[in-house]
């Protein structure tokens, strides 16, 4: 946990405060965050910065951050800041959902990132929150706080697509376990974010952004007639644009953190074991079992210090979850990492010289507050990716047509292809051996470093269509060797975002997370698109 | 080559030494340096007190209390070692357990922990303490073969993460103890190879010691080997824990390092494979946990995840569920007396306790036995390949069967087993422990054909629970009865503790006449 640390309301905001008149009348100015503040009844806010604590009945326990954010515009601040300003009643649930609610209502048309709306709900469960606070209950430490989830997870009473046509109108009785934890602890739905068909993109890469048969096509909010990646990439849109708190994704080859480097905000792939998939189209099990993970994504990486652990741990369902204890990024000493950083391999990624650069100012800034800085990468690097893809296609995709099969779709994404070559179960499991060997050299590479920073696409958002090279090299590895990995914005190139990967030891996320904070309090982090 | 070959120098002294001499050394001096090292604080109490038991030679006292009576000074290491050593001796060319010595070595060994000690030097919590390790884990300087014949001479330069480990604290390895080849190799023979051949059960030289740990299982029972490490793909640890009347835990998935096992680990069965320690007593597997768990950063799925002690867990209120016939194998009346027993003890002692079993237990159990099957033994091809192996083991040529199943169903099996496993894990939820069998028969004559026999024990590598074993019970023939305790993953901690309880009441391990 962090100690409340005062916040200086006279310091001007480091963001650029949100000008009006781009036909946006309910965005949140810095002025009308005040008055709102002012016209609840609320101490004055100058007052109130710096007190991250309240009474005694809604005191914060475990669990509960308070937040290092100083942003002033209301639906720009973190989700960490959301809840603590909704904590200390500085702000109510219902002003905060509404304020989303106006900016989906504004950006959406533009992005199609949002593509189930439960607005109504969220107002209802905004009002109870209120109300609950106002008689001194803490539903958590996310009370209040609006969230947008991925449509392949399954959502109590919100149709969950999975992007499928089979599932165009699947209403399900069960919240995904992460998604029904992030609710217990207060978070408050507003609807859901676009995903291809199972997260699985195929048809998608033929257009290289995230895109299916049922909603269409999601657009980058720096520039809309980019891509912002797959397959979270409804979650990575419309919380770059500040439509939303936070959203909960998954990644089984890059599809949280590709969507969170494209559209420039941060993201954790936790480590394999971490946070059960129950719930999700592609859920546990199976040979790719330990490549599918569930993580937070969010404008800071404070948030995914306060979201990640309150997702994670056993459910008794996914048989994969390891109870590794959670510890606190905020006891993580820099001084004492040693860094390994690179941005290609022999050749391998070819990434632009943007990615190079601003690979380069992280590994400079992270120099002097950690013991050591090192170019390397893991040895035998280049021969996962060619290993994967075989496995990849093993059995030519018949586990996603008995997927298809499974929800009643007839007509699945374009692109998909189901008559490929197959290996003979032997070469699979050599395969599989194989990989596993790359593992284990990959973990003993590791005892000479704490934390790996490198790039998480070999370029920033491409235009929607273009012909791209296959993206997930420097992502799918971290997959396979299950160790956690957080993006966070680091760079920009002509406007577009340059998100670098942190990753560290299996179940170290919290010194993933002490890196990230550094690198996005040196060099920026997210920042709020011009739509 | 066989380790009968091996003599020792005559004149040792008999070691035989009084029950009340080390019971009263455990008594008085343990406790705080044993808490002090954060072991189980059982070890602080280590002052034996088991009714009905022969145990008063130095051989045959647990690993805790020699590790006391060592540290105290009432024995040396060279006297154990030396003791072991005569025991192996004595007991080996019968049951033909140990299949490489390295007797030079541990009481080169043995002298070295004897002077640290004189001079105060600060020492492990098996400092002394004599262990044989079944040849399917190398040992630095010391012949691996894992039973294999590519392997018949290869010496390792490294020692395994647990080998390393257990002697890092102190313990002297005086040899190797026999498994079928790769571990896999055994068939009804339980622990058998082209190498070393048939290794004997020391409570019938007429029945098997069980696989794939066989020669650990028998020289631990012997009294040849304070402790040993084995290593459990279906039952390996378990089942010779069972057939040897000794005590043992397959750890939870991800608890063990597997770093230096041959086979290594990795691939699509990689979960189901844990090592684990065998030995006469609860509280050496207790002792031994925290000292061989947690990641090496080599061994890619090991975890560091918090190890309980047992003696902090409460039996009371504690939900056991308990089943004698698994619907795949119906066991003799003994087996399920044994669980029946131990079940009612529990319940005296005030856990809740309700008969049940798994649903779809016998599907459960099939569906991961058709995935290995579907595998059609390409992984041992692969093995023989790369070790330089020609000739294999008839055991082992039987799981080489080429028949390989599509790829789609494969894919497919592969997914229902996971999806069996949570079905299980939802199931587990309602129960700290379940008492079942470790096997249908005791251990089976060698010279009539074994049923098979690892439908009580592999379901739990595909679930990855903790499973521990203790002696519950004695067949009408005089062979021993082990009891199965599974917990919850990561509740390794809670199994040793119903096992450590059981034992209490059944006397646990007994003297083989051998």
């Amino acid at each position: 946990m962090h100690d409340s640390e005062p916040q200086q309301a006279s310091v001007a905001s480091p963001v650029p405060v949100e000008k009006r008149g781009r036909g946006a009348a309910t965005l949140d100015s810095r002025r009308s965050f005040f008055a709102r503040a002012k016209a609840l009844g609320a101490p004055a806010i100058l007052a109130m910065q710096g007190s991250a604590r309240t009474s005694a009945a809604t005191a914060p326990g475990a669990g509960f951050l308070a937040s290092k954010d100083k942003t002033e515009v209301l639906t720009q601040c973190s989700a960490t800041r959301l809840a603590e300003l909704i904590r200390n009643k500085k702000v109510s649930a219902t002003e905060v959902v509404k304020a989303y609610i106006d900016r989906i209502e504004r950006v959406n048309p533009h992005l199609n990132a949002v593509v189930t709306r439960s607005f109504d709900r969220a107002l209802d469960e905004a009002k109870a929150a209120d109300d609950a606070l106002a008689k001194g209950t803490l539903k958590g430490p996310l009370h209040g706080v609006p969230m947008t989830v991925k449509d392949s997870l399954d959502t109590a009473g919100v149709r969950s697509t999975w992007g499928t046509l089979g599932r165009f109108n699947f209403v399900p009785q069960h919240d995904a376990t992460s998604v029904g934890r992030a609710r217990a602890a207060g978070a408050i739905l507003l609807g859901k974010t676009n995903t291809p068909e199972f997260t699985i993109g195929s048809g998608s890469y033929s257009v290289g952004t995230t895109m299916n048969l049922v909603f269409g096509i999601t657009r980058n909010p720096y520039d809309t007639k980019r891509s912002c990646a797959g397959s979270s990439g409804g979650a990575g849109s419309i919380v770059a644009a500040y439509g939303s708190g936070f959203d909960i994704g998954s990644d089984f080859g890059g599809s949280i953190r590709s969507p969170c480097h494209h559209n420039g905000i941060a993201g954790i792939k936790p480590t394999s074991g971490r946070v059960p998939r129950t719930g999700h189209a592609v859920d546990y099990g199976g040979i790719y079992d330990n490549q599918q993970q569930i993580g937070p994504m969010a404008r800071k990486v404070e948030d995914l210090i306060l979201i990640t652990p309150i997702i994670a741990g056993p459910d008794y369902l996914d048989a994969a979850i390891v109870p590794a204890p959670f510890r606190s990024a905020s006891d993580v000493n820099l001084k004492k990492l040693r860094v390994a950083f690179f941005s290609d391999v022999e050749n391998y990624h070819k990434p632009t010289p943007e990615t190079v650069k601003t690979v380069a100012s992280a590994a400079k800034a992270l120099e002097s507050a950690c013991q050591s800085v090192q170019e390397s990468a893991p040895t035998r690097y280049g021969e996962i990716w060619p290993l994967y893809s075989k496995l990849r296609f093993a059995d030519s995709s018949q586990w996603i047509k008995r997927l298809a099969a499974k929800v009643g779709t007839n007509f699945t994404a374009a692109g998909r292809k189901f008559d490929g070559p197959m290996l003979t179960v032997s070469e699979l499991s050599e395969i599989v051996e194989k990989r596993d060997t790359l593992k284990r050299e990959y973990l003993a590479w590791f005892q000479n470093y704490d934390v790996l920073i490198c790039p998480t696409n070999s370029s920033p958002a491409r235009l929607i269509g273009e012909d791209a090279p296959p993206s997930a090299g420097y992502t799918t590895i971290y997959n396979l060797t299950g160790w956690p990995s957080v993006v966070v914005r680091c760079g920009t190139a002509e406007g577009l975002p340059i998100g670098l990967q942190v990753v560290a030891r299996p179940f170290r996320e919290d010194v993933a997370f002490a890196v990230a904070e550094h690198l996005e309090s040196v060099l920026g982090g997210w920042k709020p698109p011009a739509i | 080559m066989n380790s009968s070959n091996t003599t020792l120098k005559s004149g040792h002294r008999d070691w035989r030494v009084s029950r009340r001499r080390f019971v009263a050394a455990g008594a008085t001096a343990l406790g705080a340096v044993a808490v002090s090292r954060g072991g189980s604080v059982w070890a602080a109490d280590s002052s034996g007190g088991r009714p009905g038991e022969s145990a008063d030679e130095l051989v045959y006292l647990s690993a805790t209390q020699l590790a006391a009576a060592i540290r105290m000074k009432k024995v040396s290491a060279t006297e154990a070692v030396l003791a072991y050593l005569r025991r192996i001796d004595e007991v080996n060319p019968k049951i033909n357990a140990v299949v490489t010595l390295c007797a030079e070595r541990a009481l080169a060994e043995a002298k070295a922990a004897d002077e640290a000690l004189a001079k105060g030097a600060k020492i492990g919590p098996l400092h002394g303490v004599p262990f044989t390790i079944k040849d399917s884990l190398e040992t630095a300087g010391v012949r691996s073969t894992s039973g294999t014949l590519g392997r018949a001479f290869h010496i390792p330069a490294k020692d395994a993460t647990v080998v390393a480990r257990v002697r890092a604290a102190g313990a002297i390895l005086l040899g190797k103890s026999n498994t079928p080849e790769f571990t896999m190799g055994g068939g009804s023979r339980g622990t058998a190879n082209l190498l070393f051949g048939q290794t004997y059960n020391p409570y019938n030289l007429a029945h098997s010691p069980a696989g794939s740990s066989g020669g650990a299982g028998a020289i631990v029972a012997a009294g040849g080997a304070a402790f040993d490490i084995g290593s459990d793909l279906g039952g390996s640890v378990r089942l010779p824990c069972h057939a040897n009347g000794v005590a043992g835990i397959k750890p939870t998935s991800g608890r063990t390092p597997r770093t230096g096992h041959v086979p290594g680990y990795g691939g699509l069965f990689d979960s189901w494979q844990q090592l684990g320690p065998l030995a006469r007593r609860v509280e050496d597997v207790a002792l031994l946990m925290p000292i061989l768990c947690g990641e090496d950063m080599e061994d890619a799925f090991c975890y560091d995840v918090p190890l309980g002690d047992p003696a902090l867990v409460k039996l009371s209120g504690l939900r056991v569920a308990y089943y004698v016939d698994n619907g795949v194998f119906t066991p003799s009346p003994e087996t399920q007396a044994a669980v029946k027993a131990a079940a009612g003890w529990l319940r005296e002692a005030g856990a809740e306790v309700r008969e049940d079993i798994h649903p779809n237990y016998k599907a459960d159990y099939e569906i991961s036995n058709k995935a290995r099957e579907g595998e059609g033994g390409a992984w041992q091809v692969r093995l023989m390949k790369r070790y330089g192996t020609v000739v294999a083991d008839p055991g082992l040529k039987q799981r080489i069967t080429g028949k390989y199943a599509t790829t789609p169903d494969f894919v497919e099996m592969m997914e229902e087993v996971d999806h069996a496993r949570s079905r299980m894990l939802q199931w587990i939820r309602n129960y700290d422990v379940v008492l079942c069998p470790v096997s249908g028969v005791p251990a089976s004559r060698l010279d009539q054909p074994a049923p098979r026999d690892a439908n009580y024990t592999r379901i739990y590598n595909v679930t990855g629970w903790p499973a521990s074993v203790v002696r519950a019970g004695t067949s009408p023939d005089g062979l021993p009865i082990g009891l199965q305790i599974v917990g919850q993953p990561w509740k390794d901690d809670v199994t040793l503790a119903v096992a450590r309880f059981i034992e209490e009441r059944t006397g646990g391990w007994k003297k083989p006449s051998i």
